[in-house]
């Protein structure tokens, strides 16, 4: 009995085995067809697309039909498809690898990804709750599972993925600044502000940081601080996504020129101007023939200050059959990359070359003003630009470089009418603030100068011009000060500027002496050393530096500085400053 | 007793046999066919139902700007007379202008508010109680993206219904694109505060400033996240008491609802957003696209102002945030639109629905096909068929919709904003009248 129930066992294991077998291989033999039967077909308007896309298209899908390679040619479709803009082939070949490789997360993330694009919430949540499922280690996809679920107000859901993140990427800038939102929506707002702090302090190029700080100061009424955030937010850059390799690699899929052109730019904004280049190069070796690549390309290379590089681009742009407004562009660019490069008599002809073509194009009339300034033919650049500035009234830049050309010329009322006509389109124009500010100061009129240059510092407190003129106003008006005799508003103008320039030796200089009248050596001795740090050449700083070691008992320094001064001076011809550092050696103590 | 060994081979081939029927029987109706090569139906804009308009351009011509920048306009019975005027924001020549409905259909335009730089939006209320409509301007300092603290909030204070007086409530501030009145803080002397939505660039914010009397306000700010567009107002929650949505795009891309807790205080929470940074978030404005009796939201993202390669992205179009109360929002896609700003709602069909319209800024202009205005309608069960209104004038920013005519039948009215190429097929405004 017990040798017939093994022998039926044996029986039924055996039968299990084979049709476990059986549906297995059956399964796999009939993998090209069940692929087949998911994939979409291939687009009808490949022929207006590169062919080297149609082509990779093709050879995918040949994959498909073979039976070791089938699932590899459906992948390839679908990240052809997806990185080209083919979204519901790309979904469709997604789906069909999802439902062959349930364990593979990359195909429950790309599904999210675009489901995400046509705003179905819903199947987001769920691919991505089955992608962090399935890989648990790809902190992209807690990032994007915490971020849907914070602005679909599943705050508590939302921490706790931001937490994950946290973990798989310590000090992460992105989880954190999540969680200092979900904070905020929970109106725990030191907990918010505490890590808004931690992300400033450990990730100094995360600009959003910064400018939500900034706000957060100035609400407090620190406006000094959030000035300082405010311009740390600004060069930390725009706002960058988090890393995802997932989702990157797709790009490289990429042969659709416009797309590629968007990349390009886009890198190229988010500081990945190496990976710019890269993508507006293969546009342009997808497209030949059209020359908005060579346009991207060689723009790309201006901005990156690469004028060699970008002239053969646009060269290259001009040997295309373009015409119209494309023709107009490329060849204003290739002036200005010749400018760049000190070749402003091959800009002039090319430019006066093109008029010819188009009389009416303001933008070549204002590149000829350009170019004939830098030949030295204001008289005629100015003519160049009125022309500009008749066909384009509205244009800030022309209407300054006109404006500043008039100038030199000495037209000084036309100037200050399209200077601050430029003003009127673009309120921060900074070359006009400059300009004006200028005027105003050489008319006597200390306040419209300030006018100028407040704004300008407030809105690039980074450059050093801006920083420059804001602290000649201060040096200017705390000289006005001193001469009524109203120290306390000297040192106050004195203090802002070397606060707002701290190298701005004149005015170090300008303090120092006002402390050292006040029988103040001590403040003095600070704005002296900056002084002669600043100029050490200069005789005067040694003798003021001297003067004021001397009066503190500092004989040693004194001696050496006052030395050093007299020597500068001699050397210099200037009797007279020696003669004071002499004078003042002579009273020092003996050593 | 043992099986003879020919039947035990027989049996064990016969039950192979079997087993490997079943497996692959088994096999083959379990996994199926495979996924479905059948797409998702996607929304083909349709001919049919048609809803055709007679295009007329109204107000300045095109060659009094060369390019016309219309940045918003909207329909409000400015003087009280009776008949719905024109006001709109035009950045070429930094202007506010009226365009007035001086009799049934004849239109004579005025400039009511000159040198306002970037103005992005404008707006009626009687601000202080004076029983005339003031004019309210969200001014951007420049339309362009720009960081710096240029933009400001100005009052066209209405003297006489002719004659406007420029006051500057706030400026050098982050760039302001919204600004609207509403009675935030339960007043009963018949001053309205203001809401006012800061775009900036990277950094701005949304506040409310309360109305002190005496064109004196105190600003409070609500949130600092920048990229404010527009922060229209409503009772959401259905307390009774007024609250405001703002629209946030740039990194954010969120709608936010801030609901009026009293004593003003305004608790912030998120209604929705999208995880896409580059969503285009271009316009929000209320509207009961159900007609439960609660304000819903419509909102458009299109944006390209930002772009460096302007144009279309896949995900551009219009959607309604459903309000399920509570201060709840339930988010419902209602169709692609390349560029779409400007939601606006009407029943253009008249079949008693509400319609949703949007217009395109950012399409492919190239190709002649691409849609500036499109149309999608109700069929009561909140079920949209886009519809395609008009293909030029491009570069379309503002729209609204109203009854011009006095005789029931919506009047559409948009704004063109021709920044950018190609510039063949411009308009300045440009009404619509159903065929």
């Amino acid at each position: 009995m017990a040798q017939k129930v093994k022998k039926i066992l044996a029986a039924a294991v055996l039968f299990a085995v084979v049709a476990i077998a059986s549906a297995y291989l059956w399964h796999r033999f009939r993998l090209p067809a069940r692929v087949h039967a998911g994939l979409p077909a291939l687009p009808t308007d490949l022929a207006r697309k590169p062919a080297e896309l149609a082509r990779r298209l093709a050879a995918a899908e040949t994959l498909t039909r073979e039976r070791a390679h089938a699932i590899e040619g459906a992948s390839e479709l679908g990240r052809l498809y997806h990185a080209n803009g083919y979204l519901r082939e790309a979904e469709s070949c997604w789906r069909l690898l999802r439902a062959e490789q349930s364990k593979e997360a990359r195909w429950s993330y790309y599904l999210a990804d675009l489901r995400r694009t046509a705003g179905d919430g819903d199947a987001v949540a769920s691919m991505l709750a089955e992608t962090v499922r399935l890989a648990p280690n790809y902190a992209a996809a807690w990032l994007q599972l915490a971020d849907f679920e914070l602005k679909t107000g599943q705050t508590a859901r939302a921490e706790t993925h931001y937490r994950r993140r946290l973990e798989l990427v310590p000090r992460d800038p992105y989880a954190r600044l999540g969680l200092a939102r979900a904070a905020l929506q929970q109106d725990h707002r030191s907990d918010a502000r505490q890590l808004i702090e931690q992300i400033v302090q450990d990730s100094p190029d995360f600009s959003t940081a910064h400018n939500l700080y900034a706000e957060m100061l100035a609400a407090e009424g620190r406006a000094e601080e959030a000035f300082r955030h405010r311009n740390l937010g600004r060069e930390a850059g725009r706002f960058r996504e988090a890393e995802d390799p997932w989702l990157d690699e797709l790009q490289a899929s990429c042969y659709d020129p416009k797309r590629l052109a968007l990349l390009g730019t886009t890198a190229f904004q988010t500081r990945r101007g190496d990976r710019g280049v890269s993508y507006l190069r293969r546009a342009v070796e997808l497209a030949p023939d059209d020359s908005a690549g060579y346009q991207s390309l060689g723009t790309l290379y201006l901005q990156l200050g690469e004028p060699a590089k970008a002239q053969p681009v646009f060269e290259q742009g001009l040997q295309l059959p373009v015409r119209g407004q494309d023709r107009v562009m490329l060849t204003v660019n290739l002036a200005e990359s010749l400018r760049l490069q000190q070749r402003s008599a091959d800009a002039l002809g090319l430019i006066q070359k093109a008029l010819l073509d188009a009389p009416k194009a303001y933008e070549l009339h204002g590149e000829l003003g350009a170019v004939l300034v830098d030949v030295g033919r204001i008289d005629e650049s100015v003519k160049a630009y009125r022309e500009a500035v008749a066909l384009a009234p509205d244009d800030a830049d022309l209407n300054f470089s006109l404006g500043s050309n008039l100038l030199v010329l000495g037209q000084r009322e036309a100037a200050i009418f399209h200077l601050k006509r430029s003003l009127t389109l673009q309120p921060t124009y900074p070359k006009t603030l400059i300009v004006l500010g200028h005027l105003a100061l050489e008319a006597g009129q200390l306040e419209e100068a300030r006018r100028y240059w407040q704004p300008l510092y407030d809105s690039h407190p980074e450059q050093p011009t801006a920083r420059h003129v804001l602290a000649l106003y201060h040096l200017r008006a705390g000289e006005a000060a001193a001469a009524k005799k109203d120290a306390a508003a000297a040192e106050e103008h004195y203090r802002d500027g070397v606060r707002i320039d701290p190298d701005y030796a004149e005015i170090h200089a300008n303090l120092g002496v006002l402390y050292l009248t006040q029988g103040r050596p001590t403040n003095a001795l600070p704005a002296f050393e900056a002084y002669h740090r600043l100029r050490p050449k200069d005789a005067q700083s040694s003798l003021f530096l001297g003067q004021v070691y001397a009066q503190l008992g500092q004989f040693t320094d004194a001696r050496k500085i006052l030395a050093e001064g007299e020597q500068l001076a001699e050397r210099a011809g200037n009797q007279v400053t020696a003669g004071y550092c002499r004078e003042i050696l002579g009273h020092l103590p003996p050593l | 007793m043992p099986l003879p060994r020919p039947a035990f081979i027989a049996a064990l081939l016969l039950g192979s046999v079997a087993a490997a029927l079943i497996g692959l029987t088994v096999s083959h109706f379990w996994s199926g066919p495979g996924p479905s090569a059948e797409l998702a139906p996607s929304p083909k804009p349709s001919p049919s139902p048609k809803l055709d308009y007679v295009a007329t351009p109204i107000g300045a011509a095109v060659s009094e700007f060369g390019r016309p920048l219309v940045t918003h306009l909207d329909l409000v019975d400015l003087d009280r007379d009776g008949l719905l005027d024109v006001l709109y924001c035009e950045g070429q020549k930094n202007t506010v202008r009226w365009i007035r409905q001086t009799a049934r259909g004849v239109f004579v335009e005025k400039v009511i508010g000159e040198s306002i730089a970037g103005p992005a939006h404008v707006s009626v209320a009687d601000v202080n109680g004076s029983g005339r409509l003031d004019v309210l301007v969200a001014s951007m300092g420049q339309i362009m993206p720009s960081n710096d603290r240029i933009g400001a909030v100005i009052i066209l204070e209405n003297l006489d219904n002719q004659n406007f007086n420029k006051r500057t409530l706030m400026d050098h501030v982050a760039r302001v694109t919204d600004v609207r009145a509403a009675n935030l803080s339960g007043r009963t002397d018949g001053k309205l505060d203001l809401v006012v939505a800061q775009f900036g660039y990277d950094q701005g914010e949304t506040r409310w400033m309360e109305n002190k009397g005496d064109w004196r306000f105190e600003s409070h700010v609500v949130n600092s996240q920048s990229g404010c567009v527009h922060a229209p107002v409503a009772d959401f929650d259905g307390d009774g008491a007024l609250d405001f949505a703002a629209l946030i795009s740039q990194e954010w891309e969120e709608v936010h609802i801030f609901r009026n807790l009293g004593k003003g205080v305004f608790k912030d929470q998120i209604a929705w957003g999208s995880t896409n940074e580059d969503y285009g978030s271009s316009g929000l404005a209320v509207a009961d696209v159900n007609r439960d009796g609660r304000p819903d939201l419509i909102y458009t993202n299109g944006d390209g102002f930002d772009y460096s390669t302007r144009g279309p992205r896949p995900w551009h179009g219009m959607q309604w945030l459903e309000n399920i109360g509570g201060g709840k929002f339930s988010f419902h896609r209602v169709g692609d639109l390349p560029g779409a700003y400007a939601p606006c709602s009407a029943d253009l069909n008249g079949d008693g629905f509400v319609d949703l319209l949007a217009v395109s800024c950012f399409a492919d202009w190239s190709d002649p096909e691409a849609v500036s205005m499109m149309a999608w309608l109700n069929d009561g069960q909140q079920h949209f068929t886009p519809v395609v209104l008009a293909h030029k004038p491009t570069h379309l920013v503002g729209a609204a919709v109203g009854d011009l005519d006095g005789n029931g039948v919506p009047v559409i009215v948009t704004g063109g904003f021709h920044a950018f190429p190609p510039y063949d097929k411009m308009g300045n405004i440009t009404l619509w009248r159903r065929k």
